[in-house]
């Protein structure tokens, strides 16, 4: 089972270009369709990856392996996900460092881009399903507009507000939200029974 | 300064690619373009090993081939100076700090997931995730989704892994090929190297 994951992770670092985020759509897909984590714990990750240092996909492969397999897990599934550049990348520094002008490589690039970019609206969907309408499954989204929390919707708007507009540091919006999520659920229910 | 780096040792550029990739490593958030210009701050201005240009040039490979960009761009940089013991004590020192660090918070959120605290921030964080990929949609579509070639492909991507069961490898795939077929069918000219102004 441990090969498997780390196989998993071989293919997340085989199917993406372009870097951390272009990874979240195949690492979601990966670990909920083999059932090692439930697309909450999944979004808890992309949160925690993002706010630890390091390279996106190492902080995701190491917490997910050490998560169902401890260090020996976190190891693999790190080992996994780093191999495909080590072998593309090093045959690309030996035989043809110029390689990104070719027009194979050019047109191939123009279609994945706009592709990952879709993949990663994909995956604002299925977060929203779980995160904000509480359901499992797509389809359920339109009848379930009353699950959304006012909470969710003031959280999000001011995110949205602090990233895109403030341009304020993802670390802080994380840190922020998590803030609210506390006083709001935690503090404010305990002082007004 | 050119003449110097015939002077560096071997040992001494291995030191350097370590040490580098463990700070950058255990020292930046935001993965490869954040990290970026803290690489070419290393190894163009402190060290001269690489020219901006030279580093430019890394990162635009970096960026176009699978995997980390910030791994990948060590792994240029690392067999350019040393070969593969290079490439791979930069790739080692660049995850170290990773594994470390994130080996010990999942310890810490198996044990703490169900603490109610923890359960507050989370609802509160899985929220700000949202608009942390709404964020990147919009940041990597400016670049990636242009003229009508890009949206087509990104709105039936869009579709696809939104409303059917194909696995996301193949939707990637097809991307690519359609890339190619689009390039070398339909837009020859528009794609032709060197193409200075009207074609038509």
């Amino acid at each position: 089972m441990l090969f498997r994951m780390m196989w998993a992770f071989f293919k997340i670092g085989l199917f993406t270009i372009g870097g951390g985020y272009a990874m979240i759509p195949l690492i979601s897909e990966e670990m909920i369709s083999n059932g090692w984590m439930t697309s909450s714990e999944v979004t808890d990750l992309i949160a925690i990856a993002k706010m630890t240092p390091g390279p996106f996909a190492v902080n995701t492969a190491t917490f997910a392996g050490m998560k169902l397999y401890g260090f020996a897990g976190a190891l693999l599934c790190t080992l996994g996900v780093i191999l495909p550049s080590l072998l593309i990348t090093l045959i690309v520094a030996k035989f043809f460092f110029d390689f990104q002008d070719g027009k194979i490589v050019k047109s191939l690039l123009s279609g994945i881009r706009p592709t990952v970019v879709a993949l990663i609206a994909g995956a604002v969907v299925s977060v929203s399903a779980i995160t904000l309408f509480h359901v499992e499954r797509l389809e359920l989204i339109l009848r379930s507009f009353g699950n959304i929390e006012a909470f969710s919707i003031v959280i999000l708007a001011l995110s949205l507000v602090l990233l895109l507009w403030k341009k304020v540091h993802p670390i802080l919006v994380i840190a922020l939200a998590g803030i609210s999520g506390i006083v709001f659920y935690s503090l404010i229910p305990a002082f007004i029974p | 300064m050119e003449h110097d780096r015939e002077f560096i040792s071997y040992r001494q550029k291995l030191k350097d690619l370590f040490l580098i990739s463990l700070k950058l490593g255990a020292f930046t958030f935001g993965g490869g373009y954040a990290m970026f210009p803290l690489l070419v701050r290393e190894y163009a201005q402190n060290k001269k090993y690489f020219s901006d240009e030279e580093m430019l040039d890394i990162l635009a490979v970096a960026q176009s081939l699978p995997g980390m960009i910030a791994i990948n761009a060590c792994i240029l940089i690392g067999y350019r100076l040393c070969s593969l013991p290079g490439a791979l004590v930069a790739v080692l020192g660049m995850a170290l700090p990773s594994l470390i660090v994130m080996s010990v918070i999942s310890f810490f959120y198996v044990r703490f997931s169900t603490n109610e605290y923890v359960i507050s921030a989370l609802k509160g964080i899985r929220v700000a995730v949202i608009a942390l990929l709404i964020q990147a949609v919009i940041k990597l579509g400016k670049q990636g989704v242009k003229g009508a070639f890009g949206w087509i492909v990104a709105v039936s991507a869009f579709l696809f892994s939104v409303f059917s069961g194909v696995h996301l490898i193949f939707i990637i795939i097809a991307g690519g090929l359609a890339g190619i077929l689009y390039s070398y069918l339909i837009n020859k000219e528009n794609t032709a190297p060197d193409n200075s102004g009207e074609t038509k």
